[in-house]
């Protein structure tokens, strides 16, 4: 069934449109809640929570990009769910990701006050715009996906070591862009 | 900012930007297929001209000998994603090129760094305590433990030609971090021992601007014609400079060439713009 078509179904408050949605996209909102919280039965629960959730939101909502609205949907409840449970034992691939982006903000509570999250995503927006494909769908795949590095290789059809020092670079040129446009992270 | 809220905040970038992978990834598997395809021409044409070398040979000359005597075989494994050229002591001429012993003794051998494989041979990688710990582009090879060989850095391996290191990373392999750990920089064979000199050169080459053989094809040959490509290539060959830099430590750093014309260093499969002309 097609995006539009399953979306038009939510707005029509069709209860069978959630058995659609999750066979058309119910592997890809679980690799990502995967990649977040680590454990399957976890991710199990987060993505029923997202059929729930979209459930919800349709109405005042009609998504563009269904694939993507269910993503963030599901990204939000997962990485929310690592919180809650995970604030004493941090482990797995999402451990690593957040080091990694710490090496792009201060670790300052007072600083993230101060920032206008929406400006910063522009700011993440017109970085990303710069970059070559390949390099944004590496980017993506780590940060937004939280994808382990061999997968992303392996996604890619290049070295893992490729992509550590892609991602390196990424993340200081991400630095760079965010302090030339005036962000103090 | 904590890095929790930032990965939070990357959730709301573009939708685009999320889905976009499916899209790509077609392109991305022609463009893997073309590189195949390209490969297996490459290895055809190798085969039809070492054919005709062959049959054009005179029948009095041992064919065998002649390829042995014209041909210097490498033996390479890889290593942490890069190729690794394996030297015993039987090739002085490249152990002296390296400023490396032709015997390897038990207190040179240090901690063992992880496997290598080849054509030829399996083994582990150590490190070749003389050097210290930052250096990994010089490195022991044995397949039994026991004797040993030195494996020298020779490039990563890309796997796309758009791939490249920057003059940083590149450094660091060889255990350099700032000019005052290059001890000297020759071109053509002129060495350069002043340490102002050095520094100069060495921060033109870490502030270059650092790209893949693609980029690099494009910026020097891109939009012309055939003929001008021809005299392109006759002017970066006539005018180019050999480069070889020794480090503080000892450690020498090979197969570099230097294009003037352009100004752009040729480096393990990376190029470099220097903003200034070097050497």
């Amino acid at each position: 069934m097609e995006d539009r078509e399953i979306v038009e179904r939510y707005w029509q408050r069709d209860s069978d449109v959630i058995a659609v949605t999750a066979e058309k996209y119910g592997g890809f909102c679980m690799k990502i809640s995967e990649n977040i919280v680590g454990s399957s039965h976890t991710a199990e629960e987060c993505v029923n929570d997202t059929w729930l959730a979209a459930w919800n939101s349709m109405p005042q909502n009609r998504p563009n990009n269904l694939k993507a609205y269910l993503g963030k949907i599901v990204r939000n409840i997962s990485f929310n769910r690592y919180k809650r449970t995970n604030t004493l034992k941090r482990g797995g691939e999402i451990a690593v990701v957040l080091d990694e982006l710490a090496e792009c903000v201060s670790g300052r509570e007072d600083v993230e006050q101060a920032v206008d999250e929406n400006a910063l995503i522009c700011g993440i927006n017109a970085f990303l715009a710069e970059l070559p494909t390949d390099k944004r769908e590496i980017f993506v795949r780590r940060y937004w996906y939280a994808e382990s590095v061999k997968d992303i290789a392996k996604r890619c059809g290049i070295s893992e070591n490729n992509v550590s020092v892609t991602l390196n670079r990424l993340r200081k040129k991400l630095a760079e862009h965010l302090e030339r446009e005036g962000f103090v992270l | 900012m904590k890095k929790e809220l930032l990965f939070e905040v990357i959730g709301g970038i573009d939708d685009g930007y999320i889905t976009e992978e499916n899209i790509r990834k077609k392109s991305g598997n022609i463009a893997k297929y073309a590189a195949i395809a390209a490969s297996i021409l490459l290895v055809a044409a190798i085969v039809v001209v070492w054919g005709a070398v062959e049959n054009k040979l005179p029948p009095d000359i041992d064919k065998d000998k002649f390829f042995d005597d014209h041909l210097e075989s490498v033996e390479l494994v890889t290593y942490n994603d890069a190729y690794y050229q394996i030297i015993g002591g039987e090739d002085v001429k490249t152990l002296k090129k390296f400023n490396l012993p032709s015997r390897i003794t038990e207190d040179m051998v240090g901690e063992k760094l992880g496997e290598a494989a080849g054509g030829k041979c399996e083994g582990d990688i150590y490190r070749y305590l003389p050097y210290g710990e930052s250096c990994n582009a010089v490195c022991l090879f044995s397949e039994d433990g026991e004797s040993y060989k030195f494996a020298l850095f020779c490039n990563f391996i890309h796997r796309d030609d758009s791939i490249y290191e920057t003059a940083d990373e590149m450094f660091a392999i060889y255990g350099v971090s700032a000019a005052e750990d290059v001890a000297s920089i020759a071109f053509d064979g002129k060495t350069i021992t002043d340490r102002e000199e050095i520094a100069e050169i060495f921060n033109a080459i870490c502030s270059s601007e650092a790209m893949g053989n693609a980029q690099f094809q494009q910026n020097v040959f891109g939009g012309r014609s055939e003929d001008e490509q021809q005299r392109l290539s006759t002017e970066l060959a006539e005018n180019c400079a050999e480069v070889r830099m020794e480090t503080t430590a000892g450690v020498v750093i090979e197969n570099l060439l230097y294009y003037r014309t352009g100004q752009y260093l040729h480096w393990s499969l990376n190029y470099y713009k220097t903003a200034v002309q070097i050497g």
